[in-house]
């Protein structure tokens, strides 16, 4: 037993090695274009973690991670379009405005935006978390709570202009660490900043879930009442995981936005916070490769599909989420993890011994009932 | 932290929901390492009382006390269970996706700062969970999922995640509802193994398992204490027999006297007329 759970250790362990050693030499093979698109898509990834973080193991279906990625994606940009611009950022100009405002004057340090990027949608996170969870609001009010959040944050973007650049957003960004951003040097070195910070955040949630705290959070989604009649907090422990949750998709924001060179209130909505949805759904959520594993499938599919269908590529994101939900309610790596019992039970069934069996098993403890 | 005087004590306690009062000035008290039973009718307020006195129910008037700490009718759950007060609800109420050893894991590490979760337990608490898990029968289990159990291991897991805490007061509400004759003896024994060492209140509609393990019976009847007393007393009481005659008189009659605890439907009576 010790050994067999050694040597899948093992096992596991050199996986997580070598697929982020390949990830790693993926810049010596890629052209630049696919480069790039892997980049994103790994940003997506950490995104995906941070939703299953709360949806697959506490159970809390948040439809506002496009919103905390979001928030993470306009911190970094501010601070790209402050290092990219000589005077005031341009869609300032446009809206009549001649001074820089307050907010914007300590994202001309990086360090400051990429903490930012962090720091701002976990507090958001944190208080939203607090005040809904102490009021004990719970499923799917507690989603639809949080797309509301989402829709009125990016109906605020939009409407102040000078402020964020409105509908258009943060554009032009040109340069990041006094170096020309497009540079394929620049782009490599993003990403394989993004490939650091994806091992770097599956290994913190994976310890996370596998100590005795994410247990805790698959006890709150079993049983939230039991689990304040054993002497805990859950309004404290949401509110925690919640938040951490925000500054993970924060972080993928703020690796994003670099690699594309552009933020609009789009990609802080509602769509890209179902999107995120879909691609742990597919995915496979409660196991953190699941979510990985979706966002990268998904967006190649999506990239492969747009390109060749343009038009009804969107309807086959909707069916690909009806067909997940009703066909594999466990995802995909639910579904492999399955399959091999499910190939057992199948040609056990064959053999009538064996469902005579399976019958007694059955009658035991009714008959001990009577 | 005294030790002397009740482990719990409830005075004028009101509780009243659209006007109805469940509980109705109640007094209550249960002493230090005393096996209490409670019983009443459906209605009486019994699981209202265990609501009050864990911080699920806020009461609109009266005082609680619990093991020194005073208007402990205020305190949150979570507050009050830190303090050592431990309740078992009527459906076995325990994580279904977790294995038995992991929700024992989970009940011992109440104490522990939330950082201290991110590691492994210690050895003390590791070893209080292989213990825990004999005492309730299911070491053999240890790696099976909760949600797979059959009724009974559920209610004895649940016992066992309140006992691996180490409570001074354990509230039990209905412990072997649903249980074989087998299940309901080991959970008799199990039940007052656990009260050598700790204040138990049982709550228990079940007559037969009364009789078998009781040493003090309190009577609740529309929020009020009726009586309180021996089994024999209390189910001599001429208001006690009223009570239940007067709700389920006719039930009464065709109830055999041999192995009555066995069906789930002589639940609401005493027996002493069928007895006796």
């Amino acid at each position: 037993m010790i050994s067999s759970s050694r040597a899948r250790s093992a096992w596991y362990w050199a996986t997580v090695a070598i697929v982020t050693g390949l990830l790693l030499l993926a810049p010596l093979v890629l052209p630049s274009f696919r480069l790039n698109l892997l980049g994103r898509f790994l940003a997506y990834a950490i995104v995906a973690i941070a939703l299953d973080l709360i949806w697959g193991y506490a159970g809390l279906l948040s439809l506002g991670h496009g919103l905390f990625f979001g928030l993470g994606a306009y911190a970094m940009a501010m601070y790209l379009k402050l290092a990219s611009s000589n005077e005031l950022p341009d869609f300032m100009t446009w809206s009549g405005r001649d001074t820089l405002p307050l907010f914007w004057l300590p994202f001309r340090s990086p360090v400051f935006a990429i903490g930012a990027a962090l720091v701002v949608p976990a507090l958001l996170a944190a208080i939203l978390g607090y005040l809904v969870f102490r009021s004990r609001i719970q499923g799917v009010y507690f989603s639809i709570i949080t797309q509301a959040l989402t829709l009125i944050v990016s109906i605020l973007f939009i409407g102040q202009q000078s402020l964020t650049g409105g509908t258009n957003g943060i554009t032009d960004l040109s340069k990041i660490f006094g170096l020309p951003r497009t540079a394929a040097r620049v782009q490599t070195g993003l990403y394989l900043a993004t490939v650091v910070c994806l091992l770097g955040v599956y290994l913190l949630c994976r310890w996370i879930v596998s100590s005795r705290f994410g247990r805790l959070l698959v006890a709150m989604r079993d049983n939230e009442a039991r689990v304040r009649m054993l002497g805990y907090n859950p309004v404290v422990l949401k509110t925690l995981v919640f938040a951490l949750s925000a500054a993970i998709a924060g972080l993928a924001g703020a690796l994003f936005v670099p690699q594309v060179g552009i933020i609009s209130p789009s990609a802080l909505g509602v769509v890209p916070s179902v999107e995120i949805v879909i691609w742990v759904a597919v995915g496979g959520r409660g196991l953190l490769v699941g979510a990985v594993l979706g966002a990268l499938l998904v967006n190649w599919g999506k990239t492969v599909f747009s390109e060749s269908f343009p038009n009804i590529w969107n309807y086959g994101y909707g069916a690909l989420l009806i067909a997940t939900v009703v066909l594999f309610p466990e995802g995909l790596t639910g579904f492999l993890i399955r399959l091999p019992a499910w190939w057992q039970q199948r040609t056990h069934r064959a053999d009538p011994e064996s469902r005579m069996h399976n019958v007694e098993l059955v009658a035991t403890p009714d008959s001990s009932e009577m | 932290m005294q030790s002397t005087g009740p482990i719990l004590e409830l005075k004028g306690v009101t509780v009243s929901f659209d006007g109805f009062r469940v509980l109705d000035d109640l007094d209550f008290s249960i002493g230090r390492g005393e096996l209490r039973f409670l019983i009443g009718p459906n209605g009486a307020g019994k699981t209202t009382l265990l609501d009050c006195m864990t911080g699920r129910t806020h009461p609109d008037r009266g005082q609680i006390w619990f093991d020194g700490l005073a208007n402990a009718q205020r305190r949150p759950e979570h507050v009050l269970v830190q303090r050592g007060i431990a309740r078992k609800f009527q459906t076995p109420a325990i994580f279904n996706s977790l294995t038995v050893a992991e929700n024992l894991e989970t009940a011992i590490s109440f104490r522990d700062p939330t950082a201290r979760l991110l590691r492994p337990l210690s050895t003390i608490q590791q070893e209080r969970v292989v213990a825990t898990m004999s005492t309730i029968g299911l070491e053999r289990r240890a790696g099976i999922r909760a949600g797979t159990l059959s009724h009974g291991e559920q209610q004895w897991l649940e016992i066992g995640l309140l006992l691996v805490q180490d409570p001074k007061l354990l509230l039990l509400d209905e412990p072997i509802a649903g249980m074989t004759r087998r299940e309901r003896d080991r959970t008799g024994e199990l039940v007052q193994a656990i009260a050598r060492e700790r204040s138990v209140l049982v709550v228990e509609h079940d007559m037969e398992f009364v009789r078998r393990y009781a040493a003090t019976v309190s009577v609740l009847h529309a929020g009020k204490l009726l009586m309180e007393g021996s089994i024999d007393q209390v189910q001599r009481d001429p208001r006690v027999i009223q009570v239940y005659l007067g709700r389920a008189a006719v039930a009464t009659k065709p109830q055999s006297t041999v192995g009555g605890s066995l069906q789930p439907q002589s639940t609401t009576l005493p027996a002493p007329y069928t007895r006796r």
